[in-house]
């Protein structure tokens, strides 16, 4: 089944800590929109709002003023069951910092995601394996995940974000850690899913995911400084 | 979804899925064994607080013993307050003050002073609804 | 979104999840019911020894008499004449009358209790020259059947064992040495008086009008007495055993607001990993429902296997250990020694009641964490 999906922010203001000594604006008045069929590189320094931008497209955050839409559909409408429902079938979302938990197996920890729907353990361990295979991680599939490196860390936590097959996919710094053959898988997975109609939406300060990019959004101290079609 | 690779990884067993669940499973068992043998346990234990032997002693002696005491040491309140309602030690050396029995204050368990409650003979309901029991022939003096 | 065919439900899925999140921490885990079990189990071992009394306090109203009468003198109970007997039978109403001894007698170290009991049609009773032993006397005194009972300040008398009580015959007959009526006025040197009148009504006349009318008569002995009915008995009992378990649950609650802090610790109050595990649950799209179903699932989970434990370890204690170091604080006069059954009984009362008392604690440390990391936007709960 062929789709689309748009993703858009209108005018998205994020102020964490306001009116304390500690306010600092992370995403200030952002207009920017992302489609289906390339990788979207969110691309400016530390500090420029980028994860915050992921995490508010992402729906695990809400922003201070503007809204986001998928697909027309507005986020600051939806009530808490339905945003629980948008996050669970429709998003998906590799952390840069990856959370996961300890002394589950790792087919558990990339399937827990499809328990609110009912999905039995047999079924979800065989949708993990699928996603950790094209990973090259299905040897870890029972393994807990503090046995495993950095890498097979951010991979796994890459087909968590997958596993539901969403729309939406946002991943913050998908290649670290990651060798150069692995980078290569990953970024032709976000690749693939992108062209099958998701909007991808990546941050990262690899050249080679720059290289792999078809649109790039520039921040600077949460400000857009550039929307457009990626050069050289 | 790529679930031909799925079904093609081959090497998912069920022994595998059980990985995950081992500990789970070990304590959802255990859940149920502990439920399981309290709940016999508690239906043994229904089968009723006393035993034949006691109900025949107890008759036979015309009833012997309310209190948790197993032998009145200083004196019988504590074991039986129908034979003596009062405990000396209730007034000495401190009146009022917490009992120093050992068969009587010496224990969580403890009956009221029958003090107040001396009065008239109330309605009594024979051996709470039962036939009644230890009442020797009605022929007059045995 | 992928094919969910052969879903179930999800109740179904998120009761196993929770059970894997609950073992996910074991040291946690065996804390927290360690706890509780040490916190439940005196409780049931308390409340199963306090029912046990309890029934054995109302069989012994249900075989005592309708009436129970006792000499009074300066405010206590005194002895009475032996024909107060004839003079009770004497009076329509009643069915049957008896005069009985109960007294206290040292032999050696040993306390015991002395009953010298009259005889009556269909109720054998000790023979003049014979004793019946308690089954804790008889250890200790080391007799058996057949054997000699001396009392050294009464060496006229001379007794006979003939029957040895059974241990499960009620502790409140472990340390009695039963008589017949005659050997215990000789033992007292009270020929002819009784320390108590056990009186019997007529079924068709026990009632308030026709018990009053034989203590009335009774009194017309002018022998000073007091009377009791079977009624008042029960009452006071009923009663009395209310009230001092009251003090006992009061120090139990004590005991619970102690071990709370180190439970609300254990059950995540305040846990910042908690907070971010339920934040990562948020993230991946479970509701605040499921989020608060899981919680509830694992606070039953440890409740459930807490109390069960901690009514294992009573019933253990109690039954195959004799009670051993507790009873002695709920029933007097264990520490003396002999083979005593502790009395108790065990209900689903107390064991209900231990379930709900974990629940509240657990629930208390788990649920308001869980509630407000739930409610927090996703992020939040993460950082």
């Amino acid at each position: 089944m062929s789709r689309c999906t748009s993703v858009r922010l209108l005018a998205v203001t994020k102020v964490f800590q306001p009116g304390t000594s500690g306010e600092s604006a992370a995403l200030s008045n952002l207009t920017v929109s992302f489609e289906s069929g390339g990788l979207h590189l969110v691309w400016g320094p530390s500090g420029s709002g980028k994860t915050t931008l992921l995490t508010i497209v992402g729906a695990l955050d809400a922003p201070t003023s503007g809204d986001v839409t998928i697909d027309g559909l507005s986020l600051g409408g939806l009530s808490e069951p339905e945003l629980c429902r948008l996050r669970r079938h429709r998003i998906g979302f590799l952390f840069q910092r990856p959370f996961f938990f300890p002394g589950m197996p790792v087919w558990d920890n990339v399937s827990i995601g499809l328990v609110s729907d009912g999905f039995p353990a047999r079924r979800r361990r065989e949708i993990a394996a699928g996603w950790l295979e094209r990973l090259g991680l299905i040897d870890k599939l029972d393994r807990p995940p503090e046995l495993l490196s950095g890498g097979e860390f951010h991979r796994v936590s890459l087909a968590r974000a997958l596993v539901a097959d969403p729309d939406v996919i946002l991943a913050d710094e998908p290649t670290a850690q990651l060798d150069a053959e692995n980078s290569t898988n990953v970024i032709a997975i976000l690749q693939e899913r992108a062209a099958a109609g998701c909007v991808v939406i990546v941050t990262s300060h690899d050249p080679t995911v720059r290289r792999s990019a078809r649109r790039l959004a520039q921040l600077d101290h949460g400000r857009l400084i550039f929307s457009g079609e990626v050069s050289g | 979804m790529p679930t031909d690779e799925a079904s093609a990884a081959g090497h998912i067993g069920s022994d595998r899925l059980l990985s995950g669940f081992g500990t789970a499973r070990a304590l959802a068992v255990s859940i149920f064994l502990v439920s399981l043998s309290t709940t016999v346990l508690l239906v043994w234990e229904g089968r009723g607080p006393t035993s034949r032997v006691t109900r025949e002693i107890q008759n036979t002696l015309g009833g012997l013993g309310l209190g948790a005491t197993v032998v009145p040491v200083w004196s019988h309140r504590g074991f039986d307050p129908r034979l003596d309602p009062v405990c000396e030690s209730e007034d000495y050396p401190i009146p009022e003050a917490p009992c120093f029995a050992p068969d009587h204050g010496g224990t969580v368990f403890d009956l009221p002073s029958l003090r107040e409650l001396e009065g008239l003979p109330h309605l009594v309901p024979r051996a709470r609804g039962k036939t009644a029991r230890g009442v020797p022939q009605e022929s007059g003096r045995p | 979104m992928i094919d969910s065919t052969g879903c179930i439900s999800p109740h179904g899925t998120l009761f196993w999840t929770s059970l894997q999140l609950a073992v996910r921490h074991p040291i946690r885990l065996g804390v927290t019911v360690a706890c509780l079990v040490v916190v439940l189990t005196p409780f049931l071992v308390g409340q199963a020894i306090l029912e046990g009394v309890r029934a054995e306090a109302f069989e012994s109203v249900d075989s005592g008499p309708d009436l129970f009468v006792t000499g009074y003198e300066y405010g206590r109970n005194a002895s009475m004449p032996e024909k107060l007997v004839r003079h009770a039978v004497a009076h329509p109403s009643v069915a049957a009358a008896r005069g009985r001894i109960v007294g206290r007698s040292y032999l050696g170290e040993t306390l015991a209790t002395v009953v010298g009991l009259e005889a009556s049609p269909g109720r054998p009773v000790p023979a003049k020259g014979e004793a019946w032993l308690g089954h804790s006397v008889a250890g200790l005194l080391n007799l058996k059947v057949g054997d000699e009972l001396a009392f050294a300040d009464q060496a006229e008398i001379r007794l006979i064992v003939t029957r040895i009580l059974p241990i499960d015959a009620g502790f409140a007959t472990s340390r009695l040495i039963i008589t017949s009526l005659t050997d215990a006025q000789t033992l007292y040197r009270t020929p002819g008086r009784i320390s108590d009148l056990q009186v019997w009504a007529k079924s068709d006349l026990n009632s308030a009008q026709g018990l009053l009318a034989i203590a009335a008569h009774l009194r017309g002995s002018q022998v000073p007495i007091r009377v009791q009915t079977r009624k008042m008995v029960e009452d006071y009992v009923d009663r009395g055993f209310t009230i001092k378990g009251g003090s006992f649950l009061a120090l139990y609650l004590v005991a619970f607001a102690v071990v709370i802090p180190s439970l609300l610790v254990t059950t995540g109050f305040g846990l910042s990993v908690r907070r971010q595990e339920i934040g990562l649950l948020k993230a991946l799209g479970f509701s605040v429902l499921d989020v608060m179903e899981m919680t509830f699932i694992e606070t039953s989970i440890v409740s459930a296997l807490a109390a069960g434990l901690a009514f294992l370890v009573a019933w253990v204690w109690l039954r195959l250990l004799g009670g051993a170091l507790v009873a002695s604080l709920f029933v007097a006069g264990l520490e003396q020694g002999g083979p005593v059954v502790v009395p108790a009984t065990f209900g689903p009362l107390p064991l209900l009641t231990g379930l709900g008392f974990s629940f509240l604690l657990l629930t208390t440390g788990a649920a308001f964490t869980a509630y407000r990391a739930a409610i927090a936007r996703p992020m939040e709960a993460l950082r």
